[in-house]
């Protein structure tokens, strides 16, 4: 079945129609949080938020417009995530919010300490790096590199121009480029 | 500048969002620029270690959890958004402040009938006394009146007994009433004063006695009892 027909049925009322919707896309929205919070915990936070606040916004979304459901309910997971972060820096757990991912890391290679080493030591540089960049640009990075959105469809989520995601994303990857400079080739490549 | 645009493309191209033409256009391009070409390898191994240590595949987590957990946030939406449509904010704090309207009223309305009757209270009591100290004139005239007009030796036994009885009477009445009014009407416990002076001499007269009557005379004479009692009865 398709978006379209759901999300009518679902703005009739019809649940089973909305947990459809929930089933089709749920992975994606959890890869969005996921990738930004580091967290699995954190991020299912975020999926059930996003769909609560879909559903209570879906009166909102015009279905004859040509906007895709999809973009619609990937922006609601996008500004839920970036909120999320926002609030957890208050909070002043962003240490903890790296943890799972860390430990996933050092599982994959638990063989080779000197590996592990140096991989921890460019994982700090990269987050380094990120923190240079603004939420949405680092939204957008993660849209790209980890979610692997085209650069069209960040546009339809972020509501920016194409123009303006490649601008954000050059900047990204420049930042985390120099972040990594002494750290990859062993020095060999001169920026 | 043409190497700027190269460079920005090399980050495109890693992620396949180049055009064949504008790939090939890179390609020939970093195959004379040894610049570039550095820039390349150096993009592609950043993105290679990016996709090592963040790796993409998010860890597995139950549907049917989430899905309750999103079923029981649009119900209790569902739950507080109905009673919201039915009675809207701006109604309960329309109602509070009625209610507090309605209670200063009522507790203003209270508080003054208080002071509305402690005030009559105070005048009553006032009206009661001035009452009291027109009869207690009333009372003691004729005996100031009979002093007043006094020739020497011409009262007789009976009736210094008789005004001595009488005066006994009145000064405890004008030692009471002096003792209530002294807050309130000053001018009538100085009369009072006057006048129990006057009284503790007719009680204290003897039938013999010719020369105490004169002096009583003298002191509601010099004193203007007589007058300060008229001057009170008609207020």
């Amino acid at each position: 079945m398709e978006d379209t027909a759901l999300v009518t049925a679902s703005q009739a009322g019809d649940l089973e129609a909305f947990k459809t919707l929930f089933e089709q896309h749920r992975r994606t929205v959890l890869g969005i949080a996921y990738n930004y919070v580091k967290n699995l915990e954190d991020a299912e936070d975020i999926l059930q938020e996003t769909f609560i606040k879909a559903h209570h916004s879906l009166h909102q979304f015009k279905i004859h417009d040509q906007a895709r459901f999809s973009s619609w309910l990937y922006r609601i997971g996008v500004n839920c995530s970036i909120d999320h972060v926002r609030k957890q820096k208050r909070k002043k757990e962003k240490i903890s919010a790296m943890k799972d991912l860390h430990q996933g890391i050092a599982q994959r290679n638990p063989s080779d300490p000197e590996h592990r080493r140096h991989m921890k030591e460019i994982r700090q540089k990269v987050d380094q790096a990120m923190t240079k960049l603004s939420p949405r640009q680092r939204m957008i990075f993660q849209l790209k590199h980890d979610q692997q959105f085209s650069i069209k469809e960040i546009a339809a989520v972020m509501e920016c121009s194409e123009g303006s995601i490649k601008k954000q994303l050059f900047r990204a990857v420049g930042v985390i480029k120099a972040g990594l400079k002494n750290f990859l080739g062993e020095g060999r490549y001169e920026m | 500048m043409r190497c700027k645009r190269y460079k920005e493309n090399i980050i495109l191209h890693l992620y396949g969002e180049l055009s064949e033409q504008e790939t090939v256009d890179l390609k020939t391009h970093l195959s004379t620029c040894p610049d570039c070409a550095r820039e390349f390898e150096y993009t592609r191994e950043v993105f290679a270690t990016l996709d090592e240590i963040h790796p993409h595949t998010v860890p597995e987590s139950s549907t049917a959890k989430n899905w309750a957990a999103v079923r029981r946030g649009i119900e209790t939406q569902h739950s507080q958004s109905r009673p919201r449509s039915i009675m809207p904010r701006w109604a309960f704090a329309g109602a509070a402040m009625m209610l507090v309207f309605v209670l200063g009223i009522f507790l203003g309305r209270q508080w003054l009938s208080h002071d509305i009757q402690t005030a009559s209270r105070q005048d009553t009591g006032e009206k009661y006394l001035q009452y009291k100290l027109r009869q207690h004139i009333d009372d003691l005239k004729p005996i100031v009146v009979e002093y007043s007009n006094i020739t020497p030796g011409e009262s007789g036994k009976d009736t210094v007994l008789l005004d001595r009885e009488a005066a006994r009477s009145l000064l405890i009445q004008n030692l009471l009433l002096r003792k209530l009014l002294a807050q309130s009407d000053p001018s009538a416990a100085q009369l009072l004063d006057d006048v129990d002076l006057v009284l503790k001499e007719i009680a204290n007269l003897s039938s013999e006695d010719t020369d105490t009557p004169v002096s009583i005379q003298r002191l509601i004479q010099d004193r203007d009892i007589l007058f300060k009692m008229d001057v009170l009865q008609k207020i």
